[in-house]
């Protein structure tokens, strides 16, 4: 290459020097730059060889000597600065490099330009544009529009009394009241959040007029539809399965992130919101009916945070962690740490990770957090949608927290790995833990809202499954994940489920305020293991310690759902 | 009939205005009447701004609105002002341009996400005044050119880094997450670490064999960005490089070899990566892929329709139908609501900045700054093709910025440095 290059270079600027020459001799310009090859200097001689006397001549080689000099010195100089050209000389590939950019650019345009003026119209008016019916001129006032359940039950609806004055009705009452909300004020839950829809009336569709408060030619129209992903019967056996104890529950659709139901109690019954809401707002925190606990509780993970740790615990020892080894005595104390006992102090003995996710085993799951980079424990936290809010648009949320980082104590990481220590966590966070380990890895954009339509039943918005984030989990540490809560189930809740329904999950009793005769009682599952459909999280708050009773209560709703969409 | 109704009109004055003018500046030559054409650039870009803001503070009736527009305003007449002051020599009509697209980003981010809005600015502040040094750095610092492997080292491990612990963005590893507010995306910078590494082994080109051991350099790059699913990125570093070896070797055969091997590799792609064919499904039919890989493009069609050519007025959009608008739909978002002749406008104006750096690269007296040029000028001019040609479905989707104007302090950054890099090397052009 290089010896090509250098010929190439030297053929070009001689071209350059002659293109020079010949002009400067026809402009008859003082020459400074080029003559220097016999071969031109031959040529000029030539021409003008008839009348030029000596002496000139004399002059004029003189001068083309001095010039050829000069040029070559400058040759010389140039030799390292091969591609500078004199002014005016324009560079030929940037100006192909430009020129080809015009044409891409042209075709844009033009393409642009033939999408506006012949497919635009067409396109537009598709049934999947949004905008659909919305840009049509909307009269004020709108009819508040009717919120439905999956299966066409009526959530909320505007209706007319005896006077002709509109009232929002509720007619399930308190068995919906934690997702639907309530209208008032700035609303609440998918009244709240979706009220911009509720009010807006994407098609000319008259409904009742009511008598007060509206002109006599002034015509009303009904508001856009919300048909929502719970199903009524699951919701119902969720809200009588939770009973009278303080919780929450909560199922998803792991491959879709569609919410199927959603309970928490204490609630409220959203018919009577106009007289007694005064009364609710001043309940505090613990007692309170507004909060839904669901999405905004935060509670101690207790030992369902082990499905994390786990995780944890195997990326960072993708190719050891079978090789997990173990001896628990009921109690650790490691130098320079706290002492963690296992629940009654019970000694598991020899374990390997599967034994000590099985038994959860407080003692190996606070070693195995020792063991873990705490950096990575929190940005693999963070992955998973700690300390941020949460993708759910339609219903309010509150932030988990992880406190660890590469700054912690030893003490605080040993508690935080068996689900102790700062961490607060919602069951929806907890949930979406299992349902991304249940879905392959990949974390799924939870949602209650299926689609918005109008009045005339066109779809205005649909919502489609979004992947929140994909590749949480690599395939094997899902399956190793599926492994171990599957294992968890059968070993120690063979009790409580049937092996039919192939339940895997992992329990947890959250310890709070050094009361040790009670615990948040959490269950997080999700079934079958083998094809998830369904996962549910439910927490109970402040219960006596009884194992099998969060599993309970997920059962009936995953038996409900298995029952009635699964199998059948 | 309200403010933004009759603002839509001005705005479609003010660019049409604006883009004669750009064009112009480049034809005429006498001092006086440059600085005629420099005035009429800055005085429209100013006042788009202004009216810009002036809707979108009636729509809110917040303050913060005109808050933030007296700090973008300060930053930008700040750029003209200190580029006129320090750097006289470099191109102002390039500096124009950048102000204006900036101008365009800020209204428009601001218009759909207030906070990203006051974060775009905080880091615009930031990059300028980075980027204020930069011609001076490259005046002292020659050897530059000589650093060629150390700035393929860096953005090599750069690049690495982000699928190994990046955190996954929108189905791309695109993204470094440090701590919770600070989000680095390293393919954005690399891009100008891997043009000065191009141009700085071709600058001393001997044989054919570091010709191909660059090769080989660069298709790596391309790969780990397939593999990160960063397609739009893995292209623009592609056609740059075909673009520089054309440059450095003058042999057409090579931008032949540079399609060639294009369109092979496109095809082994689809094969390969399933994240590339989802895109050419999306691509070739929308609206029957709608529910899969289609509804981006679909969407941003319905947008397009919905502006078009006098848009809808500014703030009476649905930007909110479109995820992930403010980053890779900027075009769709300012059709839709500026309307097709604003869209077209934007796109001679960025085709006015790549004919603008392609002369400057042509008047750099080094072939190392002349390849610089060459390479940041087309990953310029091929980025803004890549992300209006895929919302408009010319071509399928890459999720690529728009340069200036889309959200994401990486990008914005990065594209202040490509400016101010080659304003550098137009400072030292000889007269």
């Amino acid at each position: 290459m290089g010896r090509n290059d250098n010929d190439k270079n030297k053929g070009r600027l001689d071209d350059d020097y002659q293109f020079d020459w010949e002009k400067e001799e026809n402009k008859k310009v003082k020459n400074k730059r080029a003559t220097s090859s016999d071969k031109a200097e031959k040529k000029a001689q030539a021409a003008k060889a008839g009348e030029a006397r000596e002496a000139e001549k004399a002059k004029k080689k003189a001068q083309a000597a001095k010039a050829g000099e000069a040029y070559r010195a400058k040759k010389a100089s140039r030799a390292n600065d091969v591609h500078r050209r004199r002014k005016g000389h324009r560079n030929i590939e940037t100006n192909v490099i430009s020129f080809a950019f015009v044409g891409i650019f042209a075709i844009m345009i033009i393409y642009f330009i033939y999408f506006q003026t012949s497919q635009a119209t067409e396109i537009a008016e598709s049934p999947l544009n949004p905008r659909n019916a919305s840009t049509v001129e909307v009269p004020d006032p709108i009819r508040r529009g009717t919120i439905y359940a999956a299966e066409g039950t009526v959530l909320a609806q505007t209706r007319l009394d005896d006077e002709g004055k509109e009232y929002r009705s509720y007619p399930t009452g308190m068995l919906f009241s934690t997702p639907v909300g309530m209208a008032r004020g700035g609303g609440s839950g998918i009244e709240g959040k979706l009220s911009d829809d509720l009010t807006t009336s994407s098609h000319d569709t008259l409904v009742e007029k009511r008598s007060a408060g509206l002109e006599e030619d002034q015509k009303q129209y009904q508001g856009n539809s919300v048909y929502t992903t719970l199903l009524p019967d699951l919701q119902e056996v969720a809200y009588e399965a939770l009973g009278d104890d303080k919780g929450a529950v909560l199922a998803i659709e792991p491959a879709t992130g569609k919410i199927l139901c959603m309970v928490s109690k204490p609630t409220y019954d959203p018919n009577k919101g106009g007289t007694d809401y005064d009364e609710w707002a001043a309940l505090p925190d613990e007692d309170s009916v507004l909060i839904n606990r669901a999405t905004q509780g935060q509670y101690p993970p207790g030992s369902t945070f082990k499905v994390f740790t786990a995780i944890e615990y195997m990326k960072e020892n993708p190719d050891t962690y079978n090789n997990f080894r173990y001896t628990c005595r009921g109690t650790t104390h490691p130098p320079g740490g706290a002492t963690i006992s296992c629940q009654y102090r019970t000694a598991h003995g020899s374990e390997d990770i599967t034994k000590a996710f099985v038994v959860s085993c407080n003692c190996a799951f606070s070693t195995i957090g020792l063991d873990l980079d705490y950096q990575k424990y929190r940005e693999t936290a963070e992955a998973f949608g700690f300390n941020s809010k949460l993708p759910i648009d339609d219903i309010e949320s509150y932030e988990s927290k992880f406190y660890i980082d590469s700054k912690s104590s030893m003490s605080e990481v040993q508690e935080t790995a068996f689900g102790q220590g700062n961490t607060m966590i919602t069951p929806l966070q907890n949930l979406m833990i299992t349902a991304t380990v249940a879905n392959g890895g990949t974390m799924m954009k939870p949602y209650l809202v299926d689609r918005v339509e109008a009045a005339d039943g066109t779809v205005i918005k649909k919502n489609a499954p979004i992947i929140h984030k994909s590749d949480l989990l690599t395939e094997k540490e899902s399956t190793a994940m599926n492994e171990l809560m599957r294992q968890m189930v059968s070993q120690s809740l063979g009790s409580v489920f049937r092996s039919s329904y192939k339940v895997a999950g992992k329990t947890g009793q959250a310890e709070f305020e050094n009361d040790s005769d009670k615990a948040h009682l959490w269950f997080t599952c999700f079934a079958p293991y083998d094809d998830p459909q369904i996962a549910v999280v439910c927490v109970l708050e402040k219960n006596d310690i009884q194992p099998t009773k969060a599993p309970s209560v997920c059962r009936s709703v995953i038996y409900e759902y298995m029952n009635t969409y699964y199998w059948n | 009939m309200d403010f933004a109704d009759v603002a839509k009109y001005i705005f479609i004055g003010l660019f049409s205005l604006y883009t004669l003018f750009t064009y112009m500046g480049s034809t005429v030559h006498d001092k006086k009447a440059l600085k005629f054409v420099y005035f009429v650039q800055n005085g429209t870009t100013f006042v788009i701004h202004l009216i810009g803001y002036i809707v979108l503070y009636l729509q809110a009736g917040d303050m913060k609105f005109i808050v933030l527009y007296i700090f973008e305003f300060a930053l930008l007449f700040a750029t003209i002002v200190v580029y006129d002051l320090v750097y006289p020599k470099a191109s102002r009509l390039l500096v124009n341009n950048m102000v204006l697209l900036e101008v365009v980003g800020f209204i428009f981010i601001a218009r759909i996400n207030y906070d990203e809005a006051v974060r775009q600015t905080v880091l615009a502040a930031i990059g300028t005044v980075i980027t204020f040094f930069v011609p001076a750095f490259l005046r002292n610092v020659k050897q530059m050119r000589n650093w060629g492997w150390g700035f393929a080292l860096i953005g090599f491990i750069a690049l690495v880094i982000v699928p190994i612990f990046g955190r996954t963005v929108n189905g791309a590893d695109l993204a470094l997450r440090f701590g919770d507010a600070f989000t680095i995306q390293p393919s954005e910078f690399v891009k100008i670490l891997f043009v000065l590494f191009v141009a700085s082994v071709f600058n001393n080109l001997k044989s054919f064999k570091q010709i191909a051991i660059v090769s080989a350099v660069a298709f790596a790059h391309v790969v780990i960005l397939l593999v990160s699913r960063d397609l739009g990125t893995a292209l623009i570093f592609f056609v740059a490089y075909f673009a520089m070896i054309y440059v450095a070797t003058q042999k057409v055969y090579y931008l032949a070899a540079g399609a060639g091997i294009g369109i092979l590799g496109g095809f082994l792609a689809t094969k390969i990566f399933s994240h590339v064919q989802s895109r050419i499904d999306g691509w070739r039919d929308p609206f029957g892929t709608y529910q899969t890989s289609g509804w981006q493009v679909a969407r941003s069609l319905f947008s397009i329709a919905a502006g078009g050519w006098l848009g809808v007025g500014l703030g009476k959009g649905l930007p909110s139908s479109i995820v992930f608008i403010e980053n890779d739909f900027m075009f769709t978002a300012i059709t839709e609501e500026m309307g097709g002749i604003v869209g077209i406008a934007i796109i001679l104006i960025c085709l006015n900045n790549l004919i603008l750096m392609m002369g400057i690269a042509s008047r750099c007296n080094t072939l190392f700054y002349r390849l610089v040029a060459v390479g940041l000028g087309t990953m310029y001019g091929f980025q803004v093709f890549l992300t209006v040609g895929g919302a408009i479905k010319l071509i399928p989707l890459t999720g690529v910025t728009l340069p200036f104007i889309s959200y994401g302090g990486s990008s914005l950054i990065a594209s202040l440095i490509v400016f101010a890099l080659i304003n550098g090397m137009y400072t030292m052009r000889e007269d």
